[in-house]
């Protein structure tokens, strides 16, 4: 096979992935909740008063970044599962379709289906933003583009992890936890040069084994200006596919 | 079919047989993220040392550092400290004794600060009400210089900082000077605008004033700083039909 038929391969399963997640009901019902979520912020940013269009924006944002991520998640975790449930897997396995290829088109697809949540979370925002006559602030889509890079090292992350575990429930918790510590690390660094020891030790490791996702928060390092340079873009993408290796890896010892 | 199975068999023994190398090479690519994400990342934030979290802070630090989102739970902050200020001005606070007033209002302020020194709007407006309403000098001094630390090309807090000198020292056309940069910017809060008009009319620039007055009406979004900018207006109005400032005598402890 060659190389361009493992990526029309790779389409059409990120493709399908992509039609069946936005073709269930929880699409429909997770829109709709993220939709009320956001309009309720509203309320919180009128407390703030003359503050309202920075306070609105930024619980948007990562309003916009939770609900993603949860989405994401929930696919991502439920991805194999279900298809092992619906014996569906045996349909794609059982043709010649290395495995590896398997996994990178389910990854696109989820990707594919986060970066049309985040559009349509993106849309969602805009309008509440607008609906209080405020205005949209430039970075507000380069934030959006953050949470879409962040969602991607995560996803494929999550991924391997839920390859790794028994079950859907841990895999979504040892992701969300993937999520925190990805912040946590780059914040813990002065802390990390005043230990010693073994708490020295512990608090280094952390900050070698989780990628810094502060990397990619530029809802949050708005006032630093467009962040996005080639060495955090290629970060990332070496994260991503190191993720990717290990998960075809993994995949590729799992029984059926 | 056999050898269609044959083929699939042997894609996947590929990456089998390839055993322990692609963790290896999996591990190097994450070594070299990782890498190259400790060259790129600069924090403009605090480091969280500098945090000082109290039992009552440290929940919401612990989300914010968690998700990475120090700016929303400064906002969060300032939304606390908004309705604390309010509640203690309207006498429903908690404070018993005249010395308890607004206690906790320069710790809320700094802690405001120490989450994101580049949210302007609110640290001019904090350290603006600890130096101007309750002369607080020495507190509105200390949070601008914490301020400067971590945004030195931040011209508002040095235009701040001095405004708060002249006051201490007493010489309102100083101040004036030194505020005028600061109302020109469009998240300056009506509350510094208000104060400013009050020193223009105490220098005798109505036109300045009046000018200040119409900007709040214009702008400002909270119904009190309105309703003052309105009846500063009246007020400017009797100056010009020649009678003298309604407020001449309040304006000079200003």
């Amino acid at each position: 096979m060659s190389f361009l038929s493992y990526l029309k391969l790779i389409w059409i399963l990120a493709y399908r992935t992509f039609r069946e997640s936005l073709k269930t009901r929880f699409f429909l019902l997770f829109a709709i909740f993220a939709f009320i979520l956001m309009y309720i912020s509203v309320l919180g940013s009128m407390l703030a008063i003359s503050h309202e269009e920075r306070v609105l924006t930024d619980i948007s944002l990562l309003l916009m970044e939770i609900l993603c991520i949860v989405y994401a998640l929930f696919q991502v975790s439920s991805a194999f599962s279900t298809e092992i449930r619906n014996k569906t897997i045996y349909l794609v396995l059982s043709r010649p379709v290395p495995r590896a290829v398997c996994l990178a088109g389910k990854e696109t697809g989820v990707m594919l289906s986060t970066a049309f949540i985040i559009l349509v979370l993106s849309l969602m925002a805009v309008f509440v933003i607008k609906s209080r006559g405020l205005s949209v602030p430039d970075y507000f889509f380069a934030a959006a583009v953050g949470t879409f890079i962040k969602t991607a090292i995560l996803t494929s992350f999550a991924f391997l992890l839920s390859l790794l575990s028994t079950s859907d429930i841990t895999a979504f918790v040892m992701s969300g936890l993937f999520y925190v510590l990805g912040h946590v690390t780059s914040e813990i660094e002065p802390l990390v040069q005043k230990a010693s020891g073994v708490k020295f030790f512990i608090l280094k490791l952390c900050g070698i084994l989780f990628p810094n996702l502060n990397l990619y928060s530029v809802r949050d390092t708005a006032a630093a200006g467009f962040p996005f340079t080639a060495g955090s873009l290629s970060a990332a993408f070496l994260w991503i596919s190191a993720a990717y290796i290990l998960s075809a890896w993994a995949f590729s010892r799992k029984e059926f | 079919m056999d050898k269609i199975l044959t083929k699939r068999k042997m894609n996947n023994n590929k990456i089998k047989k390839a055993g322990f190398i692609m963790p290896v090479i999996a591990l190097t690519l994450f070594l070299a993220g990782n890498f190259l994400a400790e060259k790129e990342y600069h924090s403009s934030f605090p480091p969280i040392t500098e945090l000082q979290p109290t039992a009552f802070t440290a929940p919401l630090d612990m989300a914010a550092l968690s998700l990475g989102s120090r700016r929303v739970f400064a906002d969060i902050w300032l939304i606390r400290l908004l309705i604390y200020y309010g509640l203690e001005s309207n006498g429903e606070g908690k404070a018993d004794s005249a010395d308890e007033f607004y206690k906790e209002f320069t710790g809320r302020a700094f802690h405001i600060a120490r989450l994101d020194p580049s949210f302007r709007s609110a640290n001019t407006l904090t350290a603006a009400i600890l130096a101007f309403n309750m002369n607080r000098y020495d507190d509105a001094e200390a949070l601008l210089k914490y301020l400067l630390k971590y945004h030195p090309e931040q011209r508002f807090y040095t235009q701040s900082l001095l405004s708060v000198a002249a006051r201490k020292k007493g010489d309102p056309s100083e101040m004036l000077e030194s505020i005028i940069p600061v109302i020109q910017a469009p998240d300056c809060p009506p509350l510094i605008k208000n104060i400013t008009a009050l020193l223009f009319r105490r220098a005798g620039r109505y036109a300045e004033a009046a000018e200040l007055y119409a900007d709040i009406i214009r702008t400002s979004k909270e119904k009190e700083y309105i309703d003052k900018a309105v009846q500063g207006l009246k007020d400017l109005e009797l100056v010009r039909q020649g009678y003298t400032d309604p407020l001449s005598e309040e304006l000079q402890n200003i």
